[in-house]
């Protein structure tokens, strides 16, 4: 089988979400000898790109992109082991995490994912992550964005925290900070002095391409 | 500490009972006339409080998150100060306690709502296991129905008492993990049967005795049930609404009213939304914001009361805390204005200032009478 016929199965997999298809074309590639990096940008990438594209034009919905960017994520398993060893070649790199006391990450991992897919070194804390935990993420990996999202009404207010605190150590305007989650305005964004506020997961990748090409990453 | 809660409690419920004695209607009785499609003053006004609650009464979410009275001195605080018109007869976040009394593991942060730490449903054996939960030692269960019986005591001759549990689907997705119950649509649809067969008993066990212990409604909060952010219109008929259907025709008539189904808008068409809700057999359909500035209300409205469902709107959470709120209440009681109306505002955050929600609900009030 041609190599384009095999990304755009993997591209296929991923806009049908279909799980099965995502592992075994993503193993096929490999085992012909497609470079790993290549999977990822032509073929998961763009696949995730028409989701987006999908998602822009009302025909899929959110729902759509979560079970997208679960098959991705499964072919990510066996693809992220090379990809880090390609650090050369990402736009940035960005600590994400959700705050202090918020264990939801179901957004929070879509733009993990389609950050990675587009191109980006995420370094994802997980949850109930401290902001001396995004502070010194940022600080070990000489990050470009920090992402932090609330879900909850009563944890966003802890985004104001990291902020202060990534002021504190000097991080800003170096670092720019971006804020999302359930339970986040944009008026909020505004109030504490983040740099941006993503509403969606494409949105959040949109704001990280604005600022890394901004900077000339 | 006990008898001084007890004392405070007394306190409230004497205020509450004053002033919605001093109304043309108490909160109860409009609701009655509400069903019976009797015109009334106004609509009554319900506010989610949850967290934002515990700093009005002095004591930490996590407080009012594990201790039945303080969680009731809270929400009474906050009801008298507000003026609102029925408390919420549960602990926040309603989203995990059937979870929890069927051994689900729940964090309790210190100021912020309980969550659910993992999935308890990791394989077909995990769902083997579980059985229906005790209701006399299970989890909070046994608090949450002693604060409806206590409440229905005090409070319940005039006050509408509303207590809000799960729906099967949302139940589901605690159980599993949102994102693998989702996955397993694709994966193992099977499965996804078979634990909502498993959440349709315990939220017909667990429902039935609230409501055999005093609960007027029983509000099936629903938001993993939202259209487009977590499940599609297809999977919605599917999935959530035969299953909630069961639930419904379980309990007694006209005792349930479904929440927390976001999104409507966002379905090809809002109208089988709503008649999909409608046919589960939900008593009233909740249109929250900014669904129902999207959509056609007044026609909503009009398909509602065809089928003597009633209505409930809502303001969005960032209106009341940022937004201009007698304009948003205004347009909003100018399409669903009448009976059979109920205003819920689904959200007040932690730090929303106390004057913007009495803002919120003397507009409610007073836009209505005019």
């Amino acid at each position: 089988m041609k190599k384009d016929e095999v990304l755009l199965n993997l591209q296929n997999a991923v806009v049908l979400a279909n799980f099965e298809d995502a592992l075994s074309w993503t193993g096929y590639g490999l085992k012909e000898g497609i470079p790993p990096f290549e999977l990822i940008t032509e073929g998961l990438s763009k696949g995730m790109i028409n989701v987006g594209k999908k998602y822009e034009d009302g025909d899929y919905y959110v729902t759509d992109m979560i079970l997208s960017s679960g098959a991705m994520n499964e072919a990510l398993t066996i693809l992220l082991p090379f990809l880090k060893k390609r650090k050369s070649k990402y736009l940035g790199k960005v600590v994400l995490g959700s705050v202090t006391d918020d264990i939801h990450d179901i957004g929070k991992n879509i733009v993990a994912t389609m950050l990675i897919g587009v191109g980006f070194d995420v370094y994802d804390l997980g949850v109930n992550v401290s902001k001396e935990e995004f502070i010194n993420k940022a600080i070990e990996v000489q990050a470009d964005i920090v992402g932090a999202s609330a879900f909850m009404s009563s944890t966003y207010l802890y985004q104001l925290d990291i902020k202060k605190a990534l002021d504190e150590a000097g991080l800003t305007p170096k670092v720019k900070y971006i804020i999302g989650g359930g339970a986040v305005y944009r008026q909020w964004a505004r109030e504490i002095g983040a740099d941006g506020f993503a509403n969606d997961a494409l949105e959040a990748v949109n704001l990280c391409k604005s600022f890394v090409s901004a900077k000339g990453v | 500490m006990g008898a001084n809660i007890d004392a405070r409690i007394n306190r409230l419920v004497d205020t509450i009972r004053n002033y919605q004695c001093n109304e043309t209607f108490t909160s109860l009785k409009r609701y009655e006339l509400n069903r019976q499609g009797s015109e009334v003053d106004r609509p009554n006004v319900i506010l989610e409080l949850t967290d934002h609650a515990a700093p009005m009464a002095q004591m930490t979410v996590e407080e009012i998150c594990r201790d039945s009275k303080k969680l009731v001195c809270s929400q009474l605080t906050a009801m008298s100060d507000y003026k609102s018109d029925a408390p919420l007869l549960n602990f926040p976040d309603f989203y995990n306690i059937e979870n929890e009394a069927v051994g689900q593991s729940v964090h309790y942060p210190e100021n912020s709502l309980p969550v659910l730490i993992e999935p308890l449903i990791k394989t077909h054996k995990d769902l083997d296991r579980l059985r229906l939960p005790n209701l006399e030692q299970a989890g909070r269960i046994p608090q949450a129905i002693e604060i409806v019986r206590n409440f229905n005591e005090k409070l319940g001759s005039v006050c509408l008492g509303c207590g809000l549990v799960q729906g099967p689907w949302s139940m589901a997705a605690g159980l599993r993990g949102f994102k693998d119950l989702l996955y397993d649509t694709k994966r193992d649809i099977d499965f996804v049967h078979e634990i909502l067969d498993y959440c349709v008993e315990v939220c017909v066990v667990y429902a039935n005795a609230l409501l055999s212990n005093g609960l007027d409604l029983v509000i099936f909060t629903d938001g993993w049930a939202s259209i487009g952010e977590c499940i599609s219109p297809e999977n919605f008929y599917r999935l959530v609404v035969p299953y909630t259907g069961r639930v419904f025709s379980r309990l007694p008539k006209k005792s349930a009213v479904w929440l927390g189904i976001w999104g409507i808008r966002n379905a090809p068409d809002w109208r089988d939304i709503i008649r999909g809700e409608i046919a589960a057999g939900t008593s009233a359909v909740f249109i929250g914001d900014p669904d129902c500035f999207s959509i056609d209300l007044a026609e909503a409205k009009r398909i509602l009361v065809k089928h003597d469902v009633q209505l409930w709107v809502g303001v969005d959470a960032e209106v009341i805390r940022f937004g201009n709120i007698k304009e948003r209440v205004s347009e909003l009681i100018n399409v669903a204005s009448g009976g059979g109306v109920t205003v819920y505002a689904n959200w007040v955050t932690y730090d929303c200032p106390p004057e913007r929600v009495r803002c919120f609900v003397e507009s409610v009030k007073s836009i209505s009478s005019h």
